[in-house]
């Protein structure tokens, strides 16, 4: 495992509360978000549809709509800079620069009327004092280092031309082409066939060496957490359940939500007849539990407790934190245990 | 480009094949012009063979736009073939027309992908499931009533939802909804393409788990189509891979994953990302994209994109053949 050189932290958030305004009330999309991102570490989130992973993306972006949604509480910490806080002009000058995102769908992500080379040189003439002959040089240049063949034709052509895969490419060549400290990578292969996803993690992980940047991969795919990243974030429902470096979340899960998820996918070098299963649905944002734990309707383990007593997030084992009450340090008082660890 | 690989795809007496396809194409035709005068075929399916028994489920694999989807649609006759025959039960299929077809079609029936636009919403569940039974038999309210509610119950629904509209389920719960209705009329075969890429991971399973105990239960016989390759193990007792419109491959489950023969086999089992971060693995990586079907490459259409490809590749057409036994690949390195 690449253990990060340093301990300073690049992105830190603490309490955040996100939620969306439905028939006039705030719905919490997510809450209780304490994270950090470390220089050059690459961070998985994962968790199914409607956990909050890409709400917490948009969060951290500042790009959720402001018509109906509201970051609540808590701080987004980055470089030292709390971007909840940060007039719209100053976030635009973050925003693209020193983080990046790269969206899910290489079809809608692009503009159809606008060339490749144009869409790439847009992002560099909103930042820098740059002349537009050394842009597209930049621009082709950009595109070889995203392993596109031939740069100086794909510069002049327009998304339709391209495959979803070089479309993927394309806006990796946006995101990167002003050298941001972090990227926010939503869910970055899920449109793509599995050799293409191949390709496109290959040259994420190429990049992220030559560049020195953090990634937050946010996938509802275990395998590719378990391929690219260093530590991984579960979210449940709103809430991170778990959060650990790679290997011991694979190998030894804490939380009850992520040892079943990794049951329940069939895997390609073992053969059982039965997947494990997890009963129920997530519940909708409307029918979140008041108290307790979100997890408790599906839980195998749950014991009476858990419907009770909301659990909170808490080191459980050096460094691999988890919510749940099967752990005593999860407990709002622990008895025998100081105030619980912060992220 | 024409081949020829009606080989017997698996042993197994006559009695035993519920449906044998051989040397199927679909090509879709380009038009152009006023006259709409054809200029091209796109290949979508370009001649594939399987035999499968009955009781067994075969897997279909490959990236988007292989042709599996068509290759299912054409054999369930939603779409007509080009070329090609389909041997359903015994009987010649390819060209029925009329109440011969619509008789025939009771015992096959489909799964789709997509749980969100294969049910009408403005439906009854209820409804929605007993009409393949409305349409081939006469029976009264109450008995409908009661074999609907016994099939909800079956595919893990409740009794009540029978009052429900779609919109009302959530994602796996429709797909429960399409099971069930596939289920309806007792069908010998069915085609599930892709039925669980639409779904989160923790319902995939509950579903995949489902039609297992379904075709235990109710002795049928899937063709399971999807891209995800670990779901198709799971599931499949053989396999055929196809790209660009070919079977490149086709062996039981347990050969292919262990031992891929085929170039494009073993990119693709290599590129499955692996949940277990202590085992990191040699990758084959291919280079570039899937070319178009309707300009697919001379000779082997892999070629392009094959890590091993020889000069001659791209002249000779490889034909599926067994290379080993009960394993077939078409690929020249194994001539």
């Amino acid at each position: 495992m690449k253990e990060s050189p340093y301990d300073k932290k690049l992105l830190e958030i603490k309490n955040l509360q996100t939620g969306f305004i439905m028939d006039g009330k705030l719905h919490n999309a997510i809450t209780d978000i304490h994270m950090d991102v470390k220089p050059k570490e690459v961070v998985g989130v994962v968790g199914e549809s409607g956990c909050g992973k890409s709400v917490l993306s948009l969060s951290i972006m500042q790009l959720l709509p402001m018509a109906n949604s509201k970051i609540a509480a808590g701080e987004i910490l980055f470089n030292g800079k709390d971007l909840t806080k940060l007039p719209d002009k100053e976030m635009r000058h973050i925003r693209g620069k020193d983080i990046a995102m790269i969206f899910q769908e290489p079809m809608t992500a692009l503009n159809p009327v606008f060339t490749i080379g144009f869409q790439l040189k847009e992002a560099l003439f909103n930042h820098i004092a740059i002349s537009k002959k050394d842009a597209r040089e930049k621009a082709i240049h950009l595109l070889r280092q995203v392993g596109i063949s031939r740069p100086d034709k794909v510069v002049n052509e327009y998304p339709h031309q391209l495959s979803g895969g070089m479309r993927q490419r394309v806006m990796i060549a946006i995101a990167i082409s002003l050298h941001p400290k972090l990227l926010i990578a939503d869910e970055p292969t899920t449109a793509l066939d599995v050799t293409v996803q191949a390709q496109i993690l290959e040259l994420l992980n190429e990049i992220q060496n030559e560049e020195d940047m953090a990634i937050m991969l946010i996938t509802h795919d275990l395998g590719v957490v378990a391929e690219m990243a260093d530590r991984v974030i579960v979210m449940y429902a709103g809430q991170i359940v778990e959060t650990s470096n790679v290997i011991n979340l694979f190998h030894s899960p804490k939380h009850p939500y992520t040892e079943a998820l990794l049951n329940s996918i069939p895997k390609i070098d073992e053969d059982i007849s039965k997947l494990h299963t997890i009963q129920g649905i997530v519940p909708s944002l409307q029918n979140m539990p008041k108290t307790g734990c979100r997890f408790a309707d599906r839980c195998p383990k749950a014991f009476e407790d858990c419907s009770k007593i909301t659990p909170k997030l808490a080191e459980v084992v050096d460094g691999h934190h988890a919510r749940c009450l099967l752990y005593e340090q999860c407990y709002p008082n622990p008895s025998n245990k100081q105030e619980g660890v912060n992220l | 480009m024409s081949r020829q690989s009606s080989i017997a795809l698996e042993g197994g007496s006559d009695r035993d094949v519920l449906l044998e396809v051989k040397q199927l194409k679909k090509y879709y035709p380009v038009t152009s012009g006023f006259f709409k005068r054809k200029v091209a075929d796109v290949k979508a399916v370009d001649d594939i063979s399987l035999r499968l028994k009955k009781g067994e489920i075969f897997g279909l694999v490959g990236e988007s736009g292989c042709g599996k989807t068509t290759a299912g649609r054409t054999i369930l006759r939603l779409t007509d073939a080009t070329e090609g025959k389909i041997v359903f039960d015994g009987e010649d299929i390819t060209r029925l027309k009329g109440a011969k077809l619509r008789k025939a079609r009771k015992d096959f029936q489909m799964i789709f992908q997509d749980p969100y636009a294969s049910l009408n919403s403005k439906m009854m569940v209820g409804h929605i499931v007993d009409e393949p039974i409305r349409n081939y038999m006469s029976k009264s309210h109450k008995e409908l009533k009661g074999e609907v509610k016994k099939l909800l119950k079956r595919v893990g629904l409740r009794s009540e939802d029978y009052y429900k509209y779609p919109h009302e389920f959530s994602g796996g719960q429709r797909q429960r909804i399409g099971i069930a209705r596939a289920l309806a009329l007792n069908p010998k075969l069915i085609i599930a393409d892709e039925p669980v890429s639409a779904l989160d991971v923790s319902i995939q399973s509950q579903v995949l788990n489902l039609l297992r105990d379904l075709q235990d239960e109710f002795k049928l016989t899937y063709l399971f189509i999807a891209h995800d390759l670990s779901v198709v193990k799971h599931m499949s007792d053989r396999i055929g891979v196809m790209y660009l419109g070919n079977m490149v491959e086709v062996g039981d489950k347990e050969a292919i994953y262990r031992e891929p023969l085929h170039p494009y086999t073993q990119a693709l089992t290599s590129a499955i990302p692996n949940p277990n971060p202590l085992r990191k693995k040699e990758r084959v990586i291919l280079k570039g994209d899937v070319p178009s079907p309707q300009h697919p490459p001379t000779g082997c259409v892999f070629h392009t994109r094959c890590p091993v490809a020889m000069p001659k590749c791209k002249e000779v057409v490889p034909q599926l053949k067994e290379v080993k036994p009960n394993r077939h690949a078409a690929c020249l390195l194994y001539e």
